[in-house]
């Protein structure tokens, strides 16, 4: 039943696709490239600034660990090789859900740092900072969510105490530590399906609660590999926020922006955009309208207006089918069209 | 796999009071239930239960020294992943004579890890208190 249901929404797609290269066309993937990179804020700003995505970064988990790596990053004034670096001020702190719920901003920011070895041996380095300014889907902040996982977690306490009432007897047996071990294990899948229900249930709920993020990069080059010969080239700031719609809708707005050295060496070649997007429907299948604007030193702005539907074919399959219009170098609105497939993990 | 600690904590037979702090390093969401029950029997002659949600000490003072020889101390505990991500946690019980820690009085669940999608770890620390 689920396959023919799926079957038909993905001809209704086809179709809808095929009918609307019938239109002027511009290429698809440009345009949404364009239209979906100013929403979100990039996880390592520093990385995303030098066009990197290194296999391997480095992400001390202690104060120590914080305190070495930083202390060995420029040993003797030389920038290291092809580096990668991300490391949350908030393991400064104590690690304490107490101390997370007095000081999120600072737990949930990301530091990063890269370095890029160019081909003539130069040295590019990027410093980046994400900071979640406010964010209502944090489920660690959700003193509701809060208070009934604490519930569960006494029933699981109750009912694992219940194992101390077998066992007291047994407390000075060779096993004992193996007997209580089963005895505890046997509840553990039951309590684990009451807290993803719940969970499930919140991050329905929450789906489309108020997010604003903003991230910040700069990057430096040196023509050699000392510190010292270093040159800033380029900063760049991005924006995000989320906000409901209603319980069913959600408007994202994202602002990006940045500078960088032109052909004289100076830091004078800007650009940057601002993108809206409204989001309605439910978590399997969703209405969005768009519109994006790009403006850039020495080149006329570009806009575009862009309505689709976006369909969850079946579990980690996505399909979204968009119509649309743009502007760019001056030239008339043309439209566009695109239909794309996605794959996530599924749940 | 459950956590489950067992230890002898050594005391003095005097007048001092026994406690018992808990720690909780981890941004998990951890509850926990503790008994101290009599020697050789399963009566249980205190009970509380607590979270580590806010910044309330668990801090607790189970008898006096003199009187506890023989006696159980049972901490049972459950560390919730709330966001699915999974993440690492240590639970300790620091167990205090007169408000100094007593030698060999630390119960570690040790650092631990819950995987995403595991959901919760359970755990139990038990202590047989011992007159020397």
């Amino acid at each position: 039943m689920k396959l023919v249901k799926n079957t038909k929404a993905l001809l209704c797609l086809l179709f809808f696709a095929t009918w609307v290269n019938l239109f002027p066309q511009v290429n698809p993937v440009d345009f949404l490239k364009k239209a979906k990179a100013d929403y979100a804020v990039p996880d390592a700003p520093a990385f995303k600034i030098l066009q990197t995505d290194p296999s391997t970064v480095l992400r001390p988990t202690s104060s120590r660990e914080v305190a070495v790596t930083v202390a060995n990053l420029f040993k003797g004034g030389k920038i290291p090789d092809n580096y990668a670096l991300e490391i949350s001020p908030g393991l400064l702190l104590a690690n304490s859900l107490d101390n997370y719920k007095k000081n999120p901003l600072c737990y949930r920011a990301r530091i990063s740092f890269a370095t890029k070895t160019m081909e003539n041996s130069a040295k590019h380095i990027g410093l980046g900072v994400r900071l979640t300014l406010y964010d209502d889907t944090d489920l660690r902040l959700n003193t509701n969510y809060e208070e009934k996982l604490i519930k569960i977690g006494k029933t699981s306490d109750d009912l694992n105490s219940s194992c101390a009432d077998e066992l007291a007897d047994k407390i000075a047996d060779d096993n004992f530590s193996i007997l209580l071990d089963e005895c505890m294990e046997a509840k553990k899948d039951y309590i684990s399906k009451k807290i993803n229900a719940l969970r499930d249930s919140v991050k329905e709920k929450n789906w489309n609660a108020p997010i604003v993020e903003m991230g910040f990069a700069t990057s430096a080059l040196s023509g050699d590999s000392l510190a010292k010969s270093l040159s800033v080239n380029s900063y760049q700031f991005w924006f995000s926020a989320a906000l409901p719609l209603g319980k069913e809708g959600q408007i994202i707005a994202g602002l990006n922006g940045g500078v960088s050295k032109n052909d004289k060496d100076e830091l004078k070649k800007s650009e940057g955009s601002l993108g809206v997007r409204g989001y309605y429907g439910t978590n399997n299948q969703k209405l969005f309208l768009e519109a994006d604007i790009k403006v850039a030193s020495e080149m006329f702005p570009s806009y575009s207006l862009n309505i689709g539907y976006e369909y969850n074919v079946t579990n980690g399959v996505w399909a979204d089918i968009s119509l649309g219009l743009i502007k760019k170098d001056g030239s008339k609105f043309v439209s566009s069209s695109s239909l794309n497939f996605r794959f996530a993990t599924p749940e | 796999m459950a956590v489950v600690v067992k230890k002898l904590v050594n005391i003095l037979p005097n007048d001092a009071a026994i406690t018992v702090e808990l720690e909780f390093d981890t941004l998990l969401l951890c509850t926990y239930k503790i008994q101290v029950r009599e020697k050789n029997s399963n009566q249980v002659i205190f009970s509380k239960s607590g979270d580590n949600s806010n910044d309330e000490e668990d801090k607790y003072v189970i008898g006096i020294a003199k009187k506890s020889d023989g006696k159980t101390v049972w901490i049972f505990f459950t560390v919730i992943d709330q966001t699915g991500e999974g993440g690492k946690y240590e639970v300790r019980a620091l167990f205090k004579q007169n408000g100094k820690l007593i030698d060999d009085g630390i119960l570690s669940s040790g650092i631990r890890s819950i995987a995403p999608g595991e959901n919760l770890q359970s755990g139990a620390l038990v202590a047989i208190l011992k007159t020397i």
